[in-house]
């Protein structure tokens, strides 16, 4: 069948890549690199498990796990070209415990076609978990209050810690899909249900001062609820609504306003606050349209190299062309995603796909567009690429939900052909 | 390996990565244009599918509904008079947002809007009641009869069985005579102008419906 053929070539060429990145790093060092060679081992075998054996259990979905891989194994071979310890290996340790976050995910969508139980569980939860962070200085960190630390260096530098507002995300798309979906509910009630999540949700990590993130919490409960009640009134109305609370913020926050002047003209105070963004556009420009070649940019110059600035570390390194077909890879991802959405069967499923796809789109359009100098500069990650542990189970997570929506959609679709047109009454019935 | 070799090795590799990640970006988009073709196949070969049966008008009929008009039926929605419900009933009788409706593995659950009631083969009911096939729902004078499609609940039943290979399953093969749909004899000849190794390969492997139910149909009015 045609569709095989493809998988298997993308799957090859998937494999073909991770070797080539694994063999030129191990060629780097002056005496055979053991940890390289077992990272190419695992990240191929990772992708070929994904992409044959759990498609055929209907856990996975093997286009998205396939280029989800792509974009884990550049991400993990680009980690280790930069920092062999804190990068790479913590980001292949990440990427493990996104799998195992993964496969729970899609079995856990699998089984549970409602989470009316959970509600108030979750929304407390979650509540909890963003609050935590707002009780204590001890959580406070480079000027926001976004992370619970784990283990902290003696010069008190954070070395380990926990980004609860990551997790939050999945606890958001589950609670707005599960109010949306809920017929039994009147729409008014959806409606201000969602909005008054949205709008705990959205405050609290205001108040973390971590602004990137609330832009993504913000834009997918909007997607979300516009799409659970189909109504271009709420859609104008949201988007008023965020533009007034864009503006207030503005006037308050004085970050935002450095980020607003530095995206405005970085050049005229690169020494200062428009360091970061000049750097991160020196390097796309170095990099050319093919790049330095892996290994020879001068990454250490960008700050963040690692974290939000990765993608033009990647430009550097390895071209614009490349860091265009990633971001295509992004796109087709999130049209992958909405196309579940279209075909599921039930609202439920609709809506955690278009949630979790929305919430991809969105997060890897605000890294990219700040790091390009498109919109102002924020400080969340690039799904896969970035180094932040959070994140990738997070993200890796997302997907294993696309890929229980998908298994659910086509095991209907599937049983869905074998029956047959209506029949007329069957015998013993009464009129 | 030396600084020198390294950077000729990293400087030729450069180029095979940008088009590895080229022919990742490319073999992705034909995927995703091939599983759209595939799956439009499927539903043209089976168009059906995304209903689970079908509401008859029995009783009660108006200039919008006629008599043996048939309405049908998604798996699961909202029935009703209101434009915005999944199955819109446009009868005076009709309340706005009549019931919730979900696919069950004894039948279709209806459960009432609140401060309504549903009224099933005779019987009132205020609560979610499982209707089975062949049922009759009434509202005022409108009487509709209800259409379960053979193995539809199955779907239902059969939510259990993880480790099953999700398969489409193998169908039966259509008769020759069957006319095909304009957009398949599109495609059907646009396929022969390609080479034998693009041609998809593929009965149309699809039950003969049409004559069947005719067939079925008539022997029932028969008997």
């Amino acid at each position: 069948m045609r569709r095989w053929d493809l998988s298997q070539r993308l799957t090859a060429l998937v494999i073909a890549f991770i070797v080539s990145v694994g063999a030129l790093l191990m060629l780097r060092m002056q005496e055979p690199d053991i940890k390289a060679a077992l990272l190419i081992v695992a990240l191929a075998t990772s992708t070929l498990v994904c992409a044959l054996a759990l498609p055929r259990w209907g856990l996975v979905d093997p286009f998205l796990v396939t280029l989800m891989n792509f974009l884990c194994s550049l991400g993990v071979l680009f980690q280790y070209s930069l920092n062999q310890t804190m990068g790479g290996l913590s980001h292949a340790w990440f990427y493990l415990a996104g799998m195992l976050a993964l496969l729970v995910a899609s079995f856990v969508i699998r089984l549970t076609h409602s989470f009316k139980r959970y509600r108030l569980a979750l929304f407390i939860g979650a509540i909890a978990l963003l609050g935590v962070t707002l009780t204590h200085p001890v959580f406070r960190y480079n000027g926001s209050s976004s992370w619970i630390p784990l283990r902290r260096s003696s010069e008190g530098v954070m070395l380990m810690s926990i980004q609860p507002s990551e997790f939050v995300k999945l606890i958001l798309i589950v609670l707005l899909a599960d109010i949306l979906s809920d017929q039994t509910i009147g729409r008014a009630k959806r409606l201000l249900m969602s909005v008054c999540i949205s709008i705990a949700f959205v405050g609290l990590i205001c108040l973390q001062n971590d602004f990137g993130t609330a832009l993504l919490y913000f834009l997918t409960a909007l997607c979300l609820i516009y799409i659970g009640l189909s109504d271009i009134r709420i859609l104008i109305s949201g988007c008023a609504a965020g533009v007034g609370a864009a503006l207030v913020i503005y006037r308050i926050s004085t970050t935002v306003q450095d980020r607003v002047r530095v995206l405005i003209d970085p050049f005229k105070e690169a020494a200062d606050k428009g360091f970061q963004l000049v750097q991160s556009l020196i390097a796309i420009a170095n990099g050319g349209t093919t790049g330095m070649g892996l290994g020879l940019g001068r990454a250490g110059t960008i700050p963040l190299y690692d974290t939000d600035f990765v993608f033009s570390a990647i430009c550097e390194q390895f071209g614009i062309v490349f860091g265009l077909c990633v971001m295509f890879i992004y796109v087709l991802m999130f049209m992958r995603g909405m196309r579940m959405a279209a075909r599921a069967t039930r609202r439920f499923h609709a809506l955690l796909a278009a949630g979790c796809s929305s919430m991809l789109a969105v997060q890897t359009f605000v890294i990219i567009g700040g790091v390009i100098k498109m919109i102002p500069l924020t400080g969340v990650t690039l799904p896969f690429l970035s180094l932040g542990g959070s994140s990738m189970i997070s993200c890796m997570a997302q997907i294993g939900i696309l890929c229980g929506v998908h298994a659910c959609v086509e095991r209907d679709f599937a049983r869905s052909r074998r029956a047959v047109e209506p029949i007329a009454l069957r015998e013993g019935l009464s009129v | 390996m030396s600084r020198n070799v390294y950077e000729g090795v990293a400087n030729i590799l450069k180029f095979v990565y940008m088009a590895l990640a080229a022919l990742i970006a490319i073999c992705g988009a034909q995927w995703l244009r091939a599983d759209r073709s595939e799956r439009r196949r499927a539903i043209r070969e089976t168009p059906d599918t995304q209903s689970v049966g079908e509401l008859v008008v029995v009783g009660g009929a108006s200039a919008q509904l006629a008599l043996e008009q048939s309405i049908e039926l998604p798996r699961e929605g909202t029935i009703g008079r209101s434009r915005s419900c999944d199955v819109c009933v446009r009868h005076r009788d009709m309340p706005l947002r009549a019931a919730q409706i979900e696919l069950g593995s004894e039948g279709v659950i209806f459960s009432p809007s609140r401060w309504e009631n549903l009224t099933v083969n005779g019987r009132v009911y205020d609560k979610s009641v499982a209707v089975v096939n062949g049922s009759r729902l009434q509202w005022g004078d409108l009487t509709l009869r209800l259409l379960i499609k053979e193995g539809a609940t199955d779907m239902v039943s059969a939510r259990g069985d993880y480790g099953v290979p999700v398969a489409l399953p193998p169908i039966r093969r259509v008769r020759k005579e069957r006319a095909e749909p304009d957009a398949g004899q599109a495609d059907s000849s646009r396929n022969m102008t390609r080479s034998p190794r693009k041609r998809v390969l593929r009965t149309l492997d699809v039950s003969p419906r049409e004559d069947d139910s005719r067939r079925d149909r008539q022997s029932h009015e028969d008997s």
